[in-house]
C-alpha cells in the first residue's frame, strides 16, 4: 500500500512501481482514474499492456519532467533538452515501439511528442528502401505500382 | 475488480507480446504513424508514401493533408540570407530547418545545398511562399535569370526573360490548383505585361499554357513606369497584388526624360494592384496627407506593404522620418479608404537605429517584424514588436516589448526575407506533379525531367542573322558528327543538350544563348526534331558527314 501522495503502478508482468502523484498524473490517463475514483488512489493501478521494463522507462522521463516542472530552477530548460535526447538514443527500435504505444495509451503527450519526432528524424532523409530496412518493413508494391508513384513526384527523390 | 483488471491485462498482454516479436511496425496504431508523418517535411512524406501499402494510403487522403499542413511549423519561415553590399556572394544556399519556425540560409559547408549557383545571385523577395532569386548570368542580350525556388522542397524553376522585373508569383484564383502557378512579369521600359503560367498538369495544359500579354488601360495619366520599389516586395491579399511604385521613369507621354531622371511618383498612385481573378490594374494613393508630388519628403521610401497576419487585410507600416514611430495602417476595400490601425511606439534609441531606415518585413502572431540595417556599433537586426491586437490604439503611447532575435546577432550584415506563406507552396509541392514541356506562347517553358530545372526562355526576336555565319557552321560540323550525334541523341532534355553544346562545342557563349540557338537549330533550322510533348525521342536530321573521321575533319 502506497503512503498518502504516491501512487502504485502495476505492470502487465507484475511489476509494482510505487511513484510520487505527481509524477504519475503526467499521464493523462492515470490524472483521469485518479480524479474519477479515489479508490484508485489508495490501491494499485494496473497498467494494461505496458510491461515492468517500459514502465520503468516511462517512470524515469516522468519522473525528470514532473520536478522539472514544479522547479524550474534545479533542473533548467537546457538539461532537460539534454535528457530528452538522452533518452531517445538509448532506446532500441523494439523498445521505441513500446514506448510510444504506451505513451500514447497512456496519454504523456510530451513524451509522445519527442518519440514521434525521434522517428520522424529517423525517416527525414533516408530514401524509400532505406526507411523499410530501418522499421523491417515489407515491401508490398508491385513494380508499376512503384515506377507510377516515381513518376508522380519526382521530385522528391 | 482488481484482480478482474490484472487478469485481462495479463491475457492481453500476451497476445500483444506474441504479435509484437514478429512484424513490430504493423502494430503501430495509425494514429501515432499518423503523428509521426505529420512532422516530416514534405519530400518525406511523399517518400513514405513508396514505402508499403498502409504507409501510402494513410499520407494520401486529404484529412492527412491537411492535418500536415496545421502541423508542419513551416508555414510561417524566416529566411536569413548573407548579404555583401547588397549582393550575395555565397554560391550554395541550403535552408535549414533551425528552431520551430526559422530556416536559416546557411553558406556552402552544408552538405546538401538547395541553391547551387556558379553565379553571385540575389534574394529578391518572397512572394507566394516562393523565394524569388536573382541569377547573375552574364548574357549579351540582357536578358535575366531568375530562379523561383521553393523552400519546402528545395524545387527550383528557372526563369529567363528579357530584361524586366517579376512583379509577383500567384496561383491561379480560377483554376484554385496548385499545380500551376502565374507569374506578373513586366518590361523596364514600358507599362507592357506578361502573365506567365508555369506548370500545370496534363488536363489544364491546353487550357491555359500561354503567356498573356496584359495592358494597364485603365491607369492613366502621368509618365510611369509602375515598377515595384526595390526593397519592397509585392504581397498579395485576397488574390490581389500590390505594390509600392518604384520612383524612377523609364518612358514618358510627356515625350522621354533625360537619362537617370529622378522623380518620385504621384501619391495618388503610389500603389499599384493588380486583381489576379479580373486581371485589371488598378491604382491607389498612399495614406496620409498627400502632395501632388512628394519631392522634398519622400515618404513613399518608407512606406512598407504587409499582410496583416492570415486575416486577409492589407496594410501599410509608415516609419516616422525621426521618432522611433511605425504608423500601421490598413485598407478598407468596400470604402477603398486607409485607415490608421495602429501607431507603434519604438522605445529605442533613435541615434543607434534611426527609424527611417526601418524595414518592417512581415506580421507573425500579432507581432511586426522590423529589420534595420547593421551599422557600426552593433546595433541593428531584426526586432519583433508586439502589437496587442485590441482594436485602434491611435495615437496611445503604449509600451511595446520588443524583442531582438538571437539569429541576428552575429553576423555583420544580414538580410532578410521572410516567407510567411510557405505554407502555399507546401500545398503546391505535395500535389505537385511533373511538368514536361508549356507552350508559352512567344516565350517557351522547357522542364529539365532530371534536374528539376525548368527553364522558360524568350524566343520573341529570334533572329538567325543574330549570330554568325561561324557559328552556325560550328553547330553544323558538330551536329554533323558521329561525336556530336551520339551526344545530343544522349540528351534528357533540352537544356541538357543546350549544356552538351556548350562544353564541347560553342564554350564562348552563355547557357541562355545557347538555348535561344537551339531554339533556332530546332524551328528555323530544322537540324534537329524533337518529341512534340518532350524531348525524346530525338532525331538529327542534319546527314552523318564521315563517321570515321569525327567532327574535326568534317570540315
Amino acid at each position: 500500500m502506497a503512503s498518502k501522495g504516491n501512487l502504485t503502478l502495476k505492470s502487465c508482468n507484475g511489476k509494482e512501481f510505487i511513484v510520487e502523484e505527481k509524477v504519475a498524473v503526467m499521464s493523462t490517463t492515470i490524472k483521469n482514474m485518479v480524479d474519477v475514483d479515489d479508490s484508485f488512489a489508495q490501491g494499485v493501478i494496473p497498467i494494461i499492456g505496458v510491461d515492468g521494463k517500459i514502465l520503468a522507462k516511462l517512470i524515469e522521463y516522468c519522473k525528470e519532467h514532473a520536478e522539472a516542472d514544479e522547479d524550474e530552477e534545479v533542473k533548467s530548460e537546457e538539461y532537460l533538452k539534454k535528457f530528452d535526447e538522452k533518452f531517445v538514443d538509448e532506446l532500441n527500435l523494439n523498445d521505441l515501439y513500446d514506448l510510444l504505444k504506451a505513451s500514447n495509451y497512456l496519454e504523456i503527450t510530451k513524451l509522445l511528442n519527442l518519440l514521434c519526432q525521434k522517428v520522424a528524424s529517423m525517416i527525414k532523409g533516408k530514401k524509400p528502401e532505406e526507411i523499410r530496412r530501418i522499421f523491417n518493413i515489407k515491401n508490398d508494391f508491385t513494380p508499376e505500382e512503384e515506377e507510377e508513384i516515381n513518376r508522380q513526384n519526382p521530385w522528391a527523390f | 475488480m482488481e484482480t478482474i483488471l490484472s487478469c485481462f491485462s495479463w491475457l492481453r498482454n500476451i497476445a500483444l507480446a506474441l504479435t509484437r516479436r514478429r512484424v513490430p511496425y504493423k502494430h503501430l496504431p495509425d494514429e501515432i504513424l499518423l503523428q509521426i508523418f505529420t512532422k516530416l517535411p514534405a519530400k518525406s512524406v511523399i517518400r513514405c508514401r513508396c514505402v508499403c501499402q498502409r504507409w501510402k494510403a494513410l499520407t494520401s487522403t486529404p484529412g492527412f493533408l491537411e492535418l500536415h499542413q496545421k502541423n508542419n511549423n513551416m508555414n510561417r519561415s524566416i529566411i536569413v540570407n548573407q548579404w555583401e553590399s547588397h549582393r550575395c556572394f555565397n554560391r550554395n544556399i541550403s535552408i535549414s530547418f533551425e528552431c520551430s519556425s526559422i530556416y536559416k540560409v546557411r553558406d556552402e559547408s552544408d552538405d546538401c545545398p538547395i541553391l547551387k549557383s556558379s553565379y553571385p545571385h540575389k534574394f529578391l523577395y518572397s512572394s507566394s511562399g516562393f523565394l524569388i532569386v536573382l541569377e547573375e548570368f552574364p548574357t549579351n542580350t540582357g536578358s535575366q535569370h531568375y530562379i523561383l525556388l521553393n523552400p519546402a522542397t528545395g524545387q527550383k524553376v528557372r526563369l529567363i526573360t528579357p530584361p524586366g522585373s517579376i512583379y509577383g508569383i500567384f496561383f491561379d484564383p480560377l483554376v484554385k490548383d496548385h499545380h500551376q502557378y502565374c507569374v506578373l512579369w513586366g518590361e523596364q521600359s514600358s507599362s507592357r505585361y506578361k502573365l506567365l503560367v508555369l506548370g500545370g498538369s496534363e488536363e489544364s495544359q491546353t487550357k491555359t499554357s500561354s503567356s498573356r500579354e496584359l495592358h494597364n488601360d485603365d491607369v492613366v495619366d502621368g509618365p510611369v513606369s509602375w515598377q515595384p520599389r526595390l526593397g519592397t516586395p509585392p504581397v498579395i491579399v485576397n488574390d490581389t497584388l500590390y505594390w509600392m511604385v518604384g520612383c524612377r521613369y523609364a518612358t514618358s507621354k510627356l515625350g522621354t526624360l533625360p537619362e537617370g531622371t529622378r522623380l518620385v511618383h504621384s501619391c495618388k498612385q503610389s500603389i499599384m494592384a493588380f486583381n489576379t481573378q479580373t486581371e485589371k490594374f488598378s491604382a491607389t494613393s498612399h495614406p496620409g496627407p498627400q502632395d501632388q508630388w512628394c519631392k522634398e519628403d519622400p515618404k513613399h521610401l518608407r512606406m512598407h506593404l504587409l499582410e496583416m497576419d492570415d486575416h486577409g487585410i492589407l496594410c501599410l507600416c509608415e516609419c516616422a522620418k525621426l521618432e522611433p514611430l511605425i504608423n500601421i495602417w490598413i485598407y478598407e476595400n468596400s470604402r477603398s479608404l486607409w485607415i490608421r490601425r495602429h501607431a507603434v511606439n519604438l522605445d529605442i534609441d533613435v541615434r543607434h537605429l534611426p527609424s527611417s531606415k526601418i524595414r518592417p518585413v512581415a506580421f507573425i502572431n500579432g507581432e511586426v517584424y522590423a529589420q534595420w540595417p547593421i551599422g557600426a556599433h552593433g546595433w541593428g537586426g531584426l526586432y519583433a514588436f508586439n502589437l496587442m491586437l485590441n482594436g485602434t490604439t491611435t495615437k496611445a503611447k503604449r509600451r511595446y516589448f520588443d524583442r531582438r532575435l538571437e539569429m541576428m546577432r552575429e553576423e555583420d550584415e544580414k538580410s532578410v526575407i521572410i516567407i510567411t506563406d510557405v505554407k502555399k507552396a507546401l500545398d503546391c509541392a505535395v500535389d505537385q506533379q511533373l511538368v514536361v514541356k508549356q507552350n508559352l506562347g512567344t516565350l517557351q517553358l522547357y522542364i529539365g525531367k532530371n534536374e528539376k530545372l525548368w527553364n522558360c526562355i524568350n524566343h520573341e526576336d529570334c533572329n538567325l542573322k543574330q549570330y554568325h555565319k561561324a557559328t552556325w557552321d560550328q553547330i553544323r560540323k558538330f551536329l554533323s558528327s558521329s561525336s556530336g550525334r551520339s551526344a545530343i541523341l544522349a540528351t534528357e532534355c533540352r537544356h541538357e543538350a543546350a549544356i552538351v553544346i556548350k562544353t564541347t562545342c560553342l564554350k564562348e557563349l552563355a547557357l541562355g544563348e545557347i538555348l535561344r540557338i537551339l531554339y533556332m537549330v530546332i524551328n528555323m533550322k530544322r537540324w534537329i526534331t524533337h518529341h512534340q510533348s518532350g524531348w525524346q525521342p530525338v532525331k538529327i536530321v542534319l546527314a552523318e558527314t564521315n563517321p570515321d573521321s569525327g567532327w574535326a575533319a568534317a570540315s
